[in-house]
């Protein structure tokens, strides 16, 4: 299946060549994607036409390494999301909730009110900002990254 | 592979010089105009001065910037740094109703108008953490695109078009409407022509350069709004505190108009004022109940006191009053009951004593409590999603470098909005400390300037009249709609024209910022995924920025006209678009990333549901919606869940599409390898942007 002329020509030529242009859009979608390339070097217009023609051929060969390499990079994301999100759950809605009973003053103002309209806020730029930092550390120095491999 | 040597996340410093050149500029100009009005210059030119830098500033961004390339068009070439793809979705963030409408909600119901600081700005933590690294590594051009691949054939596709139009139409329409008043109030040219004017310059903005230009010119509108918001607001807070930090000092201020609030609760001549505001209300429902009897009654009972008046040779200004209210009397027995309905509400509302300014949930009864602190937390959570699932925030995450730019730029955002929203909260409290303390009390005769100008400029804005006829205003005899709290404050603060032309301008870059992004969100789902992707497959490059281009104006021009048509309820249409946001593309676009086994049929099978649930439950509990649906009058009782008004009706539509999703997903095939493999991609590291875009990077950097 991965013989053929596609596999010498990168996949914006492929996908130009006159022949594709007297046929049909399924025949043209039919035919399998030139394998050779990772994902990142498919050109951003051509990324569609890649997945929907690599749905169709349904190579799982080609497909399986990719599932496996972003494990433990993808287990630290989705528990650093988790941690986050439930501070940001809990900064959210816990301070509007008990807002009557948080009566005292801090820093000159009543802290049920400061807490939703700067506590809450600011909490919001130091979790966007820690996952922005550790995220694109853990990327950087992530061995699957496509492009240094 | 050696890593590319060129590193696309930093721009010439040319960039930075530039836009802090602009800035220093935009404030010698503000400082000039601030001197020339001292020396006399009429207040008019300062509008049209004003007007005419910020519009040509814009169009001018547009000329430098055209391009038919379709990576430029469409997401800005993707190569827009952090720092500055953050300034650009903050302003296509904040619209006409963060620059003007969170201050004056702040102003109008105190607590409870924080629902909307928290929920917009909690909104990008989602965006942050769910969306917007994801889609960047996708890096297509539009959230319909995502949705095509994901899901997979023409069905998700089309669901996420209509979606997007959905969300954003209505806010664009909005927007342009906002132009419109700022234009006139600005100016005092028509509302019509000021429409045409700005409008104008945005589209020549966007039509030549697209995304790219929309994105260079956003971070110039950022610049001076940030400009505009604070600058009044620092100077209010010196004069009132001595020191310039709002954040810091405006407690004090809050302690003293709560001491004020509790003081007017008391106060006799409030009360009296009160009293005939309910009096006036129990009038409205005593002629309500003797429909249709009291229609003839009262129209002859009127004609009777304007014979008495003219014939007792009463004041003319008295005399012109019951004319007018005999003019304006309903035309038959239906429009009677609407028009006394809503004076009777109007004039319940005037009765009750004024919203405390800082405390959480004020009501006596607890269970009363119990409904506005859910509907608190409703609102928070619907915004929250809604936020994070706007197109046209959502489309600025591909115009960032690369993975790590597109997590970068989200903080970047959040932090300036932060810069204005964290200014809201003091600038009410400011606004109503200078109305407590310089307006009330005051003479009848002596009303400042401002009271005048305004409510000429439309009663409903604010209108201030002696009920109590006793010469002195009182707190429950000023009627000011929360809309110009902002715009108003220079004036009511006494600063110079010069910053209220400022306010007005900024308000204006907000409007057409947002409008220019929804503008290329909905021209870009119809050409490109509606046009090209479902319709004609084969259609050549050129001809898609031609069509998207074409429709751009034919969107523009409809959303105008129905603006210049001054729509009723355009607040709650605009809170409509987040609920629908949140009940179709976020549940979506997350699943999407997190969770494998859902397929299309899932997909839009929740997508539909969401929608339908959000808008069924708006059109059964609006009135307005409801009468209009259903022609059910607007006065029958309406029936809640939980109390939750439809503002929120979001909180409902999102579970249900998120389960829904899960349950047909799960009942249908599961997504083939192709997607599977797709998820993967977009789950995997990878922070550095592709080859082949970093490749021609330099030279149209170079450019700008």
């Amino acid at each position: 299946m991965r013989d053929g002329w596609h596999q010498a020509v990168p996949a914006v030529v492929a996908y130009n060549e006159p022949m594709y242009s007297g046929m049909s859009r399924e025949k043209r979608t039919r035919l399998p994607l030139p394998s050779h390339m990772p994902p990142s070097q498919v050109p951003p217009d051509r990324h569609t036409h890649t997945i929907e023609r690599e749905r169709r051929t349904s190579s799982v060969a080609s497909v399986e390494p990719a599932r496996q390499r972003p494990a433990r990079f993808w287990c630290i994301n989705a528990s650093l999301i988790a941690i986050l999100l439930s501070i940001w759950l809990a900064v959210s809605l816990l301070p509007p909730f008990f807002a009557r009973d948080l009566t005292f003053t801090f820093i000159g103002w009543p802290f049920s009110f400061w807490m939703t309209a700067y506590g809450a806020p600011l909490t919001f730029l130091v979790i966007v900002a820690i996952y922005a930092v550790v995220m694109n550390r853990v990327d950087a120095g992530d061995p699957s990254d496509d492009e240094r491999r | 592979m050696p890593v590319h040597p060129h590193e696309p996340d930093r721009l010439p410093l040319r960039v930075l010089v530039g836009y802090a050149s602009f800035a220093a500029a935009f404030v010698a100009l503000i400082g000039g105009l601030t001197w020339l009005e001292m020396r006399g210059m009429p207040r008019q030119w300062i509008g049209y001065v004003f007007l005419a830098v910020t519009v040509s500033l814009y169009a001018g961004i547009g000329i430098l910037c055209r391009t038919s390339d379709p990576a430029e068009y469409y997401v800005a070439g993707r190569r827009v740094p952090a720092v500055y793809n953050g300034m650009a979705t903050a302003a296509d963030w904040m619209s006409v109703a963060s620059f003007i409408g969170i201050a004056g909600t702040l102003y109008v119901s105190g607590y409870g108008g924080l629902a909307y600081i928290v929920g917009w700005t909690g909104g990008y933590v989602l965006v942050a953490l769910l969306l917007a690294p994801y889609l960047r590594k996708f890096g297509q051009y539009t959230i319909p695109d995502f949705l095509g691949a994901r899901y997979g054939g023409r069905g998700p596709r089309l669901m996420g078009v209509l979606c997007a139009v959905l969300c954003s139409f209505t806010y664009l329409v909005a927007q342009i409407y906002g132009v419109g008043i700022i234009t006139s109030r600005m100016t005092g040219i028509s509302f019509e022509l000021g429409i045409f004017i700005a409008l104008g310059g945005m589209l020549v903005c966007s039509f030549l350069g697209g995304m790219r230009a929309v994105t260079w010119t956003q971070v110039g509108q950022y610049i001076i709004m940030v400009i505009a918001y604070t600058v009044p607001v620092v100077l209010l807070t010196v004069k009132h505190t001595g020191q310039p930090v709002p954040q810091a000092r405006v407690g004090a201020v809050l302690e003293q108009v709560v001491q004020k609030e509790a003081y007017l609760l008391n106060d006799p001549a409030e009360q009296q004022v009160r009293a005939i505001w309910l009096a006036r209300a129990d009038d409205m429902s005593r002629r309500l109940d003797a429909l249709p009897a009291s229609f003839t009654l009262e129209k002859e009972a009127l004609r009777t006191r304007l014979a008495d008046l003219n014939a007792a040779q009463a004041p003319l200004v008295e005399v012109r009053l019951v004319e007018r209210e005999l003019a304006n009397y309903p035309a038959d027995i239906a429009a009677a009951r609407d028009a006394w309905i809503r004076e009777r509400d109007r004039c319940l509302a005037r009765a009750e004593p004024v919203v405390p300014a800082g405390q959480p949930y004020p009501a006596a009864d607890p269970q009363q409590r119990d409904t506005m602190r859910i509907n608190f937390v409703a609102l928070v959570l619907c915004l929250m999603m809604g936020t994070a699932g706007m197109p046209h925030i959502l489309a600025r995450s591909y115009t960032s470098v690369s993975v790590a730019g597109a997590r970068r730029s989200v903080g970047w955002a959040l932090f300036f909005i932060l810069l204005l929203y964290l200014c809201a909260p003091a600038l009410a409290i400011l606004v109503k400390h200078e109305i407590y303390t310089q307006l009330i009390g005051l003479q009848f005769i002596s009303l400042p300037d401002w009271v005048d100008a305004w409510s000429a400029l439309d009663p409903q804005l604010l209108q201030v009249t002696d009920i109590n006829r006793d010469g002195i205003v009182q707190l429950s005899e000023i009627e000011m709609a929360g809309d110009i709290v902002a715009l108003a404050m220079p004036e009511i603060g006494g600063l110079p024209f010069a910053i209220s032309a400022l306010v007005a301008a900024g308000a204006l870059a907000a409007a057409l910022s947002t409008a220019d992004g929804l503008l290329l969100t909905l021209s870009n789902a119809m050409s490109h995924d509606f046009g090209y992707r479902i319709a004609s497959p084969r259609m050549p490059i050129a001809r898609r920025i031609m069509l998207s281009k074409g429709l751009l104006l034919l969107v523009a021009f409809t959303a105008a006209w129905l603006a210049a048509g001054k729509p009723g309820d355009i607040l709650f249409m605009v809170s409509a678009a987040f609920s629908f946001a949140a009940s179709s593309f976020f549940p979506a676009l997350v699943m999407g990333v997190f969770c494998k086994r859902i397929n299309g049929w899932g997909a839009i099978a929740g997508m539909i549901s969401g929608l339908l649930v959000t808008a069924s439950y708006m059109v059964f509990t609006h009135p307005g919606l409801r009468e209009w649906a259903f022609s059910v009058p607007q006065s029958d009782p309406v029936s809640l869940w939980w109390g939750i008004q439809p503002i929120a009706a979001g909180v409902f539509g999102a579970p249900v599409a998120f389960v829904v999703m899960v349950a047909v997903s799960w009942l249908t095939p599961r997504p083939d390898a192709g997607t599977l493999a797709l998820v993967d991609y977009v789950r995997s590291a990878g922070a550095r942007m592709p080859r082949d875009i970093a490749a021609d990077d330099r030279s149209v950097t170079g450019r700008l």
